[in-house]
């Protein structure tokens, strides 16, 4: 079936249509974006880092900072493949990470 | 790795959170990004699932993605036929209604990230681009647009939003412009001939007057059609502004300098600003004594220049008669990496 919104009188008030359109999209997508962030928790951030693959520091109550690869996030902890000399492998308390760093 | 890198663009619609939800659940693909904007998504992503319903969805971004190797799965919601045919016009490979299930989602994603995809070799594409004050940004995109489709199939487009000048550059009649293609480009992510012209073996697509300028949205996806086209798409971008949204999807980017004081601190204010890969520094019309305008060149910008081009008569009578430059000042832009 053809479009009726390509009869060439009605061209341009199909065009002010899309438009307006769009408008309403990138504000629905926007308000997305802004619930997303409100309603993500610190464990979501920590999935979000593994499935990613990142580097990250973790700073942890006590204040010890701890960088390395999040390799996995359990129910209740995580764990951080060390990226200093050691090399170790270290489990953390989700509770116990007060910040999170993105390293690369 | 095996479980397949997945990113989704961020949606309104419910789908798209009860996909990560399962995702995370079953954690059968890592979810990498879920993004705002087309930039957040990486060329190290398996899949996208994208929606329909986002503005800056186009045929012509999902068709990048399928070109670059990336499997795309299109949701649209149920009944929107529009919807479903932009994912058609992008080629996505696979196109749902929103009411799938959201584990039949994370299957699919699963499935089609497994089974890898070939990418399709597109153009380069090269931004002409510089501060103010006119420092021939239309003449160079010329003259490396001439240069070049000696040797590839090159197409110039004027993209310049504040003052589109090809047309009357060349001696062209001003329609139709890229204006008169915009409706098929949103509709079929395509570019109709009708708005390509030919000149000495060069293909022309020229700007727009007095009619409002194209959005980023739509100077992304018409470059992004004719690199489907041409192995070279030449863009004429008009003066750079920090949102530029050309500069971070070319391959090369040109940075057009007026050889004078002013001419190098309107460049040194650019580049102060300058973020993504390094620009081609292109010293325009160099009158006196070279060396010394190199030196002040490196000083004020921080970069070695590319191309030192004199001050020439026959380019200058040529703008002035609004012709073809001469095959002779064609060189003046060879020395640019092919």
């Amino acid at each position: 079936m053809t479009d009726p919104l390509r009869h060439p009188d009605l061209v341009e008030i199909s065009r002010r249509l899309r438009d307006r359109f769009d408008e309403v999209l990138a504000a629905e997508q926007e308000a997305a974006a802004t619930t997303r962030r409100r309603r993500l928790t610190m464990r979501e951030r920590l999935l979000d880092a593994e499935d990613r693959a990142e580097t990250v520091t973790l700073m942890v109550l006590g204040g010890m900072a701890i960088e390395g690869q999040l390799t996995a996030v359990g129910a209740d902890h995580l764990v951080v493949d060390r990226t200093d000399r050691t090399g170790r492998q270290v489990a953390v308390a989700i509770e116990h990470v007060v910040a999170i760093e993105t390293v690369r | 790795m095996m479980r397949p890198r997945v990113a989704t663009v961020l949606s309104a619609r419910p789908w798209e959170s009860d996909f990560v939800t399962a995702a995370r659940a079953t954690a059968a693909v890592r979810v990498v990004a879920r993004a705002y904007e087309p930039g957040e998504v990486g060329p190290d992503v398996d899949v996208i699932v994208v929606g329909s319903d986002v503005a800056w969805v186009t045929p012509s971004l999902l068709r990048r993605w399928c070109d670059a190797g990336i499997r795309v799965i299109g949701v649209h919601p149920q009944g929107d036929l529009p919807g479903k045919a932009i994912l058609e016009a992008g080629e996505a490979h696979e196109i749902r209604s929103d009411d799938v299930s959201s584990i039949e989602l994370v299957a699919a994603a699963r499935l089609l990230g497994l089974s890898g995809g070939g990418t399709r070799s597109t153009g380069r594409i090269g931004v002409v681009t510089g501060p103010d004050g006119a420092p021939g940004r239309t003449e160079m995109a010329i003259l490396h647009a001439f240069s070049r489709s000696r040797a590839e199939r090159t197409v110039i487009v004027d993209l310049d939003r504040r003052a589109p000048s090809l047309s009357l550059r060349l001696g062209l009649p001003p329609r139709p412009d890229l204006a008169d293609g915009l409706d098929e480009l949103r509709n079929e992510g395509t570019i109709t001939p009708a708005i390509l012209r030919e000149i000495d073996g060069l293909s022309v697509v020229t700007g727009t007057f007095g009619r409002p300028p194209v959005d980023a949205t739509t100077a992304r996806d018409i470059v992004w059609a004719l690199s489907r086209d041409f192995d070279r798409v030449v863009v004429d971008g008009g003066p750079w502004a920090i949102d530029d949204p050309l500069v971070p999807i070319a391959d090369e980017v040109i940075l057009v300098c007026d050889a004078t004081p002013t001419g190098l601190v309107r460049a040194a204010g650019v580049v102060i600003h300058w973020t993504g890969a390094q620009p081609s520094l292109v010293l325009n019309r160099m009158v006196g004594d070279p060396q010394e305008t190199l030196m002040a060149a490196r000083r004020a910008t921080g970069l070695e220049p590319s191309l030192q081009i004199p001050y020439d008569e026959d380019i200058r009578l040529s703008a002035a008669r609004c012709q073809i430059p001469p095959a002779s000042t064609w060189r003046w832009m060879s020395g640019l990496a092919a």
